[in-house]
């Protein structure tokens, strides 16, 4: 701030004094209320600059690593304050989705680059570990342009489970060690297969999430493939499922169509896949036969956000896509 | 965004406060074409919010109604909302236009064919009082990308006098779908021959990038004051898709949802 910006700002005291000042704003539903901070982030894009800010996830330290698609840093690393500690990858033109696997102690990351056609395993640092390349002599792909993954999750096994969700929405399980066993989803079932994750809620029978953005539905699918059971929540187009605790967070990317409509909000499901809280977003109510009236965007706090992470003390940082180059922002519970 | 000073206890402390919009409310009318009357909803599902609105095409500002329950209309109008709450700056307005339908044609004939991906419900679909929605796919959108001209016919048992025709088209740049470029109407009295009765040409221009999708635009013909009981209906297509668009020469599509007199 200079000094003429500051005495313009102290003359805005008086009047402030008079008429109160304007605390950032709590939004959402229920028990799931929350302060929007935007000062969290300290980055500054001189030095750090982004493109869209995809994906979220913590270490075992508490860093919070992101994906961006900016060659000059993908992968943004900040601490709990919000300062970058930590910055690498050029050449990831396409990181997208990001997934943190505790690999027997091993920290590992998993980077899905839609434009290189292929999924990045590294270590928290960014040196290569495995790619995880197209289905080569699947019926569903013939060629490598074809996959465009967004997303990972990693089964208690160590399996990996890809979403397609730019290329045929296919969801790819790979073994360990990137070899294909099998292919599934697929356009008939998912409608832009966005995001994947691995549901533990039941620990007995842990189960994927899948998005299916472009229905705004969410779809449950047995670890070996199969449909279990498909959550209807319209007016959302989901980016992916983040399960944490005994609920579901998502970022909802747009809330009616076109892609850029900037109508996003973040929205919160309860352990029966229920919507409680929908941050920026119209209040969650069922009707009478059960269903779920559309969701849509009630304040512009957010433009498009595409992923949600819940920390210890269940605050939620978000990160946007086609948002204007914004840093994520944290949402504080009250 | 704005910096406010803040010195408490003798120590400068510097809060930062970001004010964010309301989204415009959402006006659901159970039919957008009526003969009777409509029932028109306005909602902004946030608590704390109140909704100005007008009902005659007013700027709702804070001197006009609040709503609170479902609004019946009894002709053509358009309703307009804004939202507003205390800890948000108030919506930009939201606006929809409702029309009653008084004249129906008793027979029509579409001599043009729709796309095989558009054909929708066919040439009913352009006269029966269901707007169509955002999805293209329907049965209430017409497609069509030719670079012929759209050619109804519409035939009255008695001769009727209407002031205006209206066509709902559709504007959506990205899906490469602009409005018509022209609609001319000719009308017949009852044996004789069919005479010039209205012409409507669009103005366009260089905007047509950094205007919004439009899934409600009408477009409105004049028509000459003579009761007829035959009408020839002539919408010539958009044509090239302008300079600068990524399919810059291609034909545009034109669709179409209802046509309707007034």
């Amino acid at each position: 701030m200079n000094r003429r910006t500051f005495l313009q700002n102290s003359a805005l005291l008086g009047a402030g004094a008079l008429a109160g000042f304007r605390a950032d704003p709590v939004i959402g539903n229920g028990n799931f209320r929350y302060r929007v901070n935007t000062r969290w982030c300290k980055a500054q894009a001189a030095e750090f600059p982004v493109k869209n800010c995809h994906e979220m996830v913590f270490d075992k330290q508490g860093r919070i690593f992101m994906t961006t698609d900016e060659t000059k840093n993908n992968i943004l690393v900040f601490n709990k304050d919000g300062v970058v500690v930590d910055a690498w990858g050029h050449n990831y033109p396409g990181a997208h989705g990001l997934t943190y696997h505790d690999e027997n102690g091993a920290e590992m990351l998993y980077i899905t680059d839609y434009e290189r056609n292929q999924v990045v395993k590294t270590t928290l640092t960014g040196e290569v570990v495995r790619t995880f390349e197209w289905p080569v002599g699947s019926d569903q792909y013939t060629d490598p342009g074809q996959f465009r993954p967004t997303e990972t999750a990693i089964a208690p096994n160590g399996d990996v489970y890809v979403a397609d969700g730019y290329g045929k929405d296919y969801i790819i399980h790979y073994d360990h060690d990137g070899k294909v066993k099998n292919v599934f989803g697929g356009p008939i079932l998912l409608k832009n297969a966005h995001g994947v994750a691995l549901d533990t809620r039941n620990p007995q029978k842990p189960v994927l999430l899948v998005t299916s953005r472009a229905e705004n539905k969410l779809k449950r699918f047995s670890l070996e493939g199969s449909w279990l059971e498909t959550i209807d929540l319209p007016g959302a187009y989901i980016c992916r499922p983040v399960v944490k605790g005994e609920n579901v967070y998502f970022a909802v990317l747009i809330s009616q169509l076109p892609w850029d409509s900037g109508s996003g909000f973040v929205c919160i499901l309860d352990k029966n896949n229920r919507v409680v809280s929908t941050p920026g977003g119209s209040t969650p109510r069922y009707q009478a036969d059960g269903s779920l009236k559309p969701l849509y965007q009630t304040v512009k706090v957010f433009k498009h956000p595409h992923d949600v992470l819940v920390d210890p003390d269940e605050n939620i940082y978000v990160s946007q896509w086609n948002s204007g180059g914004v840093y994520p922002l944290r949402l504080e519970r009250v | 965004m704005r910096y406010i000073v803040l010195i408490m206890m003798g120590i400068p402390a510097f809060v930062w406060s970001q004010a964010y919009q309301l989204a415009t409310p959402r006006i659901v009318a159970d039919s957008v074409f009526f003969k009777q009357s409509a029932k028109v909803q306005l909602e902004l599902d946030l608590e704390n919010t109140a909704i100005n609105y007008t009902l005659d095409g007013a700027l709702p500002l804070e001197n006009t109604p609040v709503y609170e329950k479902p609004v019946i209309v009894k002709q053509s109008t358009t309703v307009r909302g804004r939202a507003i709450h205390p800890d948000f700056i108030p919506s930009t307005f939201s606006e929809k236009q409702l029309f009653q339908i008084v004249s129906l044609p008793d027979s029509v004939h579409l001599n043009s064919v729709p796309d095989s991906t558009y054909r929708g419900r066919g040439q009913v679909a352009l006269f029966d009082l269901q707007k169509g929605t955002r999805d293209t796919r329907d049965g209430q959108w017409l497609g069509f990308r030719m670079d012929t001209v759209v050619v109804l016919e519409v035939f009255f048992k008695t001769p009727v006098m209407n002031k205006r025709l209206m066509v709902s088209t559709l504007f959506d740049p990205n899906a490469w779908i602009f409005p018509p470029a022209a609609i001319e109407v000719l009308g017949a009295e009852a044996g004789k021959d069919l005479k010039p009765m209205g012409v409507w040409s669009a103005k366009t221009g260089p905007e047509w990038k950094d205007r919004p999708a439009r899934y409600d635009l009408y477009q409105r013909v004049v028509l000459r004051p003579v009761a007829v009981d035959r009408m020839l209906i002539r919408i010539i297509p958009f044509g090239p898709l302008p300079e600068g668009h990524s399919g810059a020469g291609q034909p545009a599509w034109l669709f179409l949802d209802e046509i309707f007199f007034q």
